[in-house]
């Protein structure tokens, strides 16, 4: 393994172990405590965190809802499988019909569930996050690889 | 091959994009599903400049992308950042009454704990640091969402590679 997938591996599990960390730490002493305040305010962010539809670790829900856990986790599974079978950047157009391949379950399981014809649950919540995060692990990962290398070498020769 | 266009107007506007989704109450919804509303930014951003290239051009690259996405990230925390600011002096947090009369309106019941929330954004008093600290949030966070969503556009856009012609 090479320092630019290593960089980026850590990156992505450093990302999913803040997800599972920030409610261990909830009742911490002090900074831990503090932590994981600040953690749910940035995770706050990018989900609407409903404790209906998050998992919960020692009494806490995680900072993400159920897709999105599913979605970060599948995402670094799928770069650990990318980076460990060699899986390279697919073509364009095969990108685009693996993007809507990824996406399309998901924005019908949401569409579905805001227009009342079908109640969206932790199934199908487990299912179309998995498929979105998975899908796009394997696409992106290539591609952010690639520049990383492409950065880390341009410092490295800037160094020297 | 002649000089590329400039990559700033297509990382306006999507940022601008980005900004108008995460700034509109009702429409900022969409940033709940993982960012989405973010994500498009940068994926828009790639897809404007992609327009803009024509083939005696230099082909779109991984490096082009990044920048679209982290100009859009800039842009977008910059001018939502504006615009939150801008309706809550002139209206204070109308923004979200308005939401909740649209949704109740709409015989929607939310769930109880983000009823809380809403009440609690409601009471909140915008400072100074308040606002600092959300901007460098929302800018941290767009710019990591907003390249991820340029590298999407990288993958679905991405030039074939050229075959070297063979010299006879």
């Amino acid at each position: 393994m090479n320092r630019a997938e290593t960089v980026f591996l850590l990156f992505v599990f450093g990302w999913c172990a803040a997800v599972v960390l920030t409610p261990l730490a909830v009742h911490g002493p002090g900074a831990i405590g503090v932590a994981s305040e600040i953690s749910y305010r940035v995770f706050g962010h990018v989900c609407h965190q409903w404790d209906s539809h998050s998992f919960h670790i020692a009494g806490a829900k995680l900072p993400v809802c159920i897709r999105c856990s599913m979605i970060y986790g599948t995402f670094f599974l799928a770069c650990l499988a990318a980076v460990a079978l060699r899986i390279s950047a697919v073509e364009s157009r095969r990108a685009r019909m693996f993007l809507l391949f990824a996406l399309l379950p998901m924005l019908i399981d949401v569409a579905c569930d805001l227009t009342g014809f079908h109640q969206s649950n932790v199934i199908t919540r487990i299912i179309t996050g998995s498929i979105a995060g998975g899908s796009l692990g394997m696409i992106l990962a290539p591609h952010c690889i690639e520049w990383l290398q492409m950065v880390l070498s341009h410092n490295h020769s800037g160094s020297v | 091959m002649t000089e590329n266009p400039k990559k700033f107007m297509a990382a306006l506007y999507g940022g601008l994009v980005t900004a108008g989704i995460s700034a509109i109450p009702g429409l900022n919804f969409i940033n709940c599903f993982c960012c989405a509303g973010i994500l498009l930014g940068g994926f828009l951003a790639v897809f404007f400049y992609k327009q803009e290239l024509d083939d005696d051009l230099v082909p779109l690259t991984n490096s082009d992308c990044i920048q679209l996405g982290v100009w859009a990230g800039v842009i977008a925390a910059v001018a939502g950042t504006l615009i939150n600011v801008m309706v809550l002096l002139a209206f204070g947090n109308v923004a979200i009454e308005v939401m909740i009369a649209i949704v109740h309106k709409m015989h929607i019941e939310f769930p109880p704990e983000y009823q809380q929330v809403l009440d609690q954004a409601i009471a909140e008093k915008a400072t100074v640091a308040s606002i600092v600290a959300s901007f460098l949030l929302t800018l941290a966070m767009d710019v990591l969402f907003t390249v991820l969503g340029a590298l999407i556009g990288w993958a679905a856009f991405k030039p074939k590679p050229r075959i070297p012609m063979q010299g006879g």
